[in-house]
């Protein structure tokens, strides 16, 4: 074996050495065997002539000679490549159709298929995933939204259900000022229980996770840290460990460093710092007791379906809710238990986008494939006359047919190099728009990509299958419609082709028909896309021309982050030194503040209305509006015109009358479009605008 | 010669070749000539097949050649057998003994 690998990289390397070698062993030959005709009694020119006759040609021998050496297939193949990217390149305008069609296509389908699989059909990187669930409330009468657990409900749970095997939590707690070494920093906290992690089969490193006696009311201030927060903060330094940093004035020991690639299971939130939850024990409800919403994922005992987990936490959720106090009763009417597997949960918004895309970018692999196929039909007809000329020649068919298979090779693997680019650039930009928090790409372009991807997008990567799938596809497609052409074109008879070559110009009926059928098909699906394009840049248009109330063109935003509990009356005093600063840097026109910028996503807890001045309704019969603070310029600062009654102005303080502007919306529905001087909520605002 | 030209059984070229070379050094004519002789002038070894033989099976590795100078002090490329040749040779052989006695032994039953 090794011996022919020698000799075949002999044979091809030194080429003309061998072929001279070659040249002199044979006419040795011819000449010896002369001899002997001489020495047996025939004249120098007769032993000659037969000895060549004899002999059978001496170029035929060199060419038998040829075909038996080692490595003839690879050097005839080479030949095929040269002759194929010469036929390619002197069909520039084939080429590139080509090439760029079938490029853009496996480039667009491999990103969008790796994308459905990681989100969809990958399961979570976490351990045993397909057992792990989350758990939630709902109210089907009253058709809202599901709601994250209570958290004394939470705690009652944890030590009461039999059905799983570990029952974590935790609870978002928005954005915190942190302070380490340099500038503050603006990070997103959540607090969780301690078996959130080996729950999903997570370690720390370095450090390690929360004990199970620290997460616990008024247990130590122990804090773990993102594994990009520890790179970019503290420059990945392992000794963090057992170091103090600031959150919100607070001092807290650093214990842990979450893993590099670690996923946060909340589609929502992907925080930099993680503080042991502190969850009341005492797991009675009161009016004045503190109440979180708990969002719990909890792995199921093996052997025990979701039904069966199911119905052992409704089953607690009503014992539960005899329990209530009376004022909980409507909270606990009509509650039914919800639990879904965890990557439905985190995936449930995208799966719809998603596959729309991925249905657009097959017909766009189907438009490309057909079209490619139609070019390769087109061209295989203008070549018949060259397989002809080159059959008559004596170019073997099994020659001729490789020829095209190799044509179709450089086709597409031109176009998989393209397309893979493509994915991979496509998949860098999806991983872009699913960092979250400070780290997030926040160019036009990246918050455009990560709306249908949400949040596991972070995890989307090329897959190298589904890029040997598409490309596979592709390579089919060239081949399959290459090659049929040119086996039937081979078996035609050369004669009758060469004869009438100049005259063809059209193809023969039943190709004629297969390329009516191709543009047939591709036009249907181009319409398809078309239509589904044009419906989807129509919404997005929409969204764009929709009146958002406020002008965001020469406007400038920033977010400032105040500790969580500074006294009211401190933030007034840093708003008030604050605002006339900003309004004396030339070039601003208006500053304002508030709590929360146009389009922000705010949540509003207990914005629950009553309305007149009689006494507030039972909680869930209230209704409820989101509720922002602003300073009076704020309105003119945003371009938000106020079309009746006033804007705020310097008198509107904490001790006068309290006051609120509403929207048009807001005056709609609960005061038939006139809400002036109507009394609101709890602490009875009189609406002085809208 | 020409008359009793008989086709060469496929395979056995190899077979032949290694047994004409022996332990000696012939260049391509002196090997045809050789097989002729061995085989009694049954076999003729015609070039077209004679010097593909003999490249491949020096690639293979069987035979090793040199260039060297002939009787008549023409340059040659003589060929010479080499271990793997040898062991080819027996592995061969054996296999031509035994398919001749199977056929032996099935034109006599019969």
């Amino acid at each position: 074996m090794w011996s022919k690998v020698r000799f075949a990289l002999r044979n091809l390397l030194r080429r003309q050495q061998v072929e001279s070698d070659l040249e002199a062993e044979i006419s040795s030959y011819v000449d010896a065997v002369t001899d002997e005709k001489i020495a047996g009694g025939l004249s120098r020119d007769e032993a000659r002539r037969r000895a060549l006759a004899e002999s059978g040609g001496m170029e035929q021998v060199k060419q038998a000679v040829r075909n038996s050496r080692a490595g003839t297939f690879v050097e005839s193949v080479g030949q095929d490549i040269r002759y194929g990217l010469r036929q390619l390149r002197r069909n520039p305008a084939f080429t590139w159709a080509a090439v760029i069609t079938l490029g853009l296509a496996i480039g667009a389908t491999t990103a969008i298929f790796s994308a459905v699989y990681a989100l969809l059909l990958r399961p979570l990187p976490y351990l045993g995933a397909n057992r792990l669930m989350y758990l939630s409330q709902a109210w089907p009468k009253t058709n809202t939204d599901s709601v994250r657990m209570i958290s004394p409900d939470f705690v009652a749970a944890q030590s009461t259900l039999k059905s799983f095997q570990s029952f974590a939590g935790f609870v978002g707690m928005g954005d915190r000022n942190l302070i380490g070494s340099g500038d503050p920093v603006r990070v997103n906290v959540v607090e969780m229980t301690a078996n959130l992690l080996p729950e999903l089969g997570v370690l720390p490193g370095p450090g390690r996770n929360f004990l199970s006696s620290e997460d616990r009311k008024g247990g130590p201030a122990v804090v773990l840290l993102s594994h990009r927060l520890w790179e970019s903060k503290f420059h990945g330094d392992a000794s963090i460990v057992g170091r103090a940093v600031t959150l919100d004035g607070k001092s807290q020991t650093v214990v842990g460093v979450l893993p590099a690639h670690f996923l946060f299971p909340d589609p929502a939130i992907e925080p930099d710092v993680c503080v042991p939850a502190d969850f009341d024990p005492d797991t009675n409800l009161s009016r004045d007791k503190n109440i979180l919403m708990v969002s719990t994922t909890a792995r199921l005992r093996d052997g025990v379906t979701e039904q069966r987990a199911l119905a052992e936490l409704q089953t607690f959720a009503e014992a539960r809710a005899k329990a209530y106090p009376a004022m909980f009763s409507a909270f606990a009417d009509g509650r039914r238990m919800e639990i879904e597997p965890l990557q439905q949960h985190l995936t449930g918004n995208d799966r719809r986008n998603l596959l729309l895309l991925l249905a657009c970018v097959g017909a766009v692999l189907l438009i490309a494939c057909a079209n490619v196929a139609n070019l390769q039909l087109a061209r295989a007809m203008t070549r018949r006359h060259e397989t002809a000329v080159r059959g008559a020649l004596g170019a073997a068919r099994r020659r001729l047919v490789r020829q095209f298979l190799v044509e179709s090779l450089i086709l597409a693997a031109l176009a998989t190099a393209i397309g893979l680019g493509i994915a991979l650039a496509a998949t860098w930009l999806i991983r872009q728009g699913g960092m979250p928090g400070e780290f997030a790409g926040t160019s036009k372009m990246a918050q455009l990509i990560r709306a249908p991807f949400g949040k596991l997008s972070a995890a989307v990567e090329v897959d190298g299958w589904v890029l040997l799938f598409v490309a596979g596809l592709a390579l089919l497609t060239t081949i399959l419609f290459g090659l049929a052409p040119a086996i039937s074109g081979s078996r035609t008879d050369l004669r009758a082709e060469l004869q009438g070559a100049g005259l063809r110009i059209s193809s023969g009926r039943e190709q004629r028909l297969l390329r009516h059928g191709l543009l047939i098909a591709e036009i249907a699906m181009g319409v398809v896309l078309l239509a589904g394009a044009g419906l989807l840049i129509r919404s997005f248009a929409n969204v764009l021309h929709n009146d958002s109330g406020f002008d965001a063109s020469q406007s400038l935003t920033g977010v400032v982050q105040l500790q969580r509990d500074t006294p009211i009356a401190t933030v007034k005093v840093f708003v008030d030194q604050l605002l006339p600063r900003l309004q004396a840097i030339p070039g601003v026109r208006t500053a304002a503040m508030a709590s929360a910028l146009p389009l922000d996503k705010i949540s509003c807890p207990n914005t629950m209305l009553g309305f007149g001045d009689g006494p507030l309704p039972p909680p869930l019969q209230r209704q409820g509006g989101c509720v922002i603070s602003i300073t009076p310029d704020y309105f003119h600062a945003a371009g938000t015109p106020v079309l009746n009654g006033r804007s705020f102005s310097e008198r509107d303080d904490t001790s006068s009358v309290p006051v609120a502007i509403v929207n048009q919306e807001f005056a709609r529905l609960f005061f038939k479009g006139d809400a002036l001087g109507q009394r609101a909520l709890q602490t009875r605002w009189r609406l002085v605008g809208s | 010669m020409e008359q009793n030209q008989t086709n060469l059984l496929q395979g056995t070229l190899d077979l032949l070749i290694l047994k004409a070379i022996g332990d000696g050094e012939f260049h391509g004519l002196g090997v045809a000539r050789r097989v002729e002789l061995i085989t009694r002038e049954t076999f003729t070894v015609r070039p077209g097949s004679l010097f593909p033989a003999l490249h491949r099976m020096e690639e293979a590795g069987w035979l090793t050649s040199f260039w060297g100078e002939s009787e008549n002090r023409r340059r040659a490329k003589f060929y010479r057998r080499t271990k793997a040749g040898e062991r080819q040779l027996g592995i061969e052989t054996e296999q031509w003994t035994t398919i001749s006695r199977a056929i032996g032994h099935a034109l006599k039953a019969i």
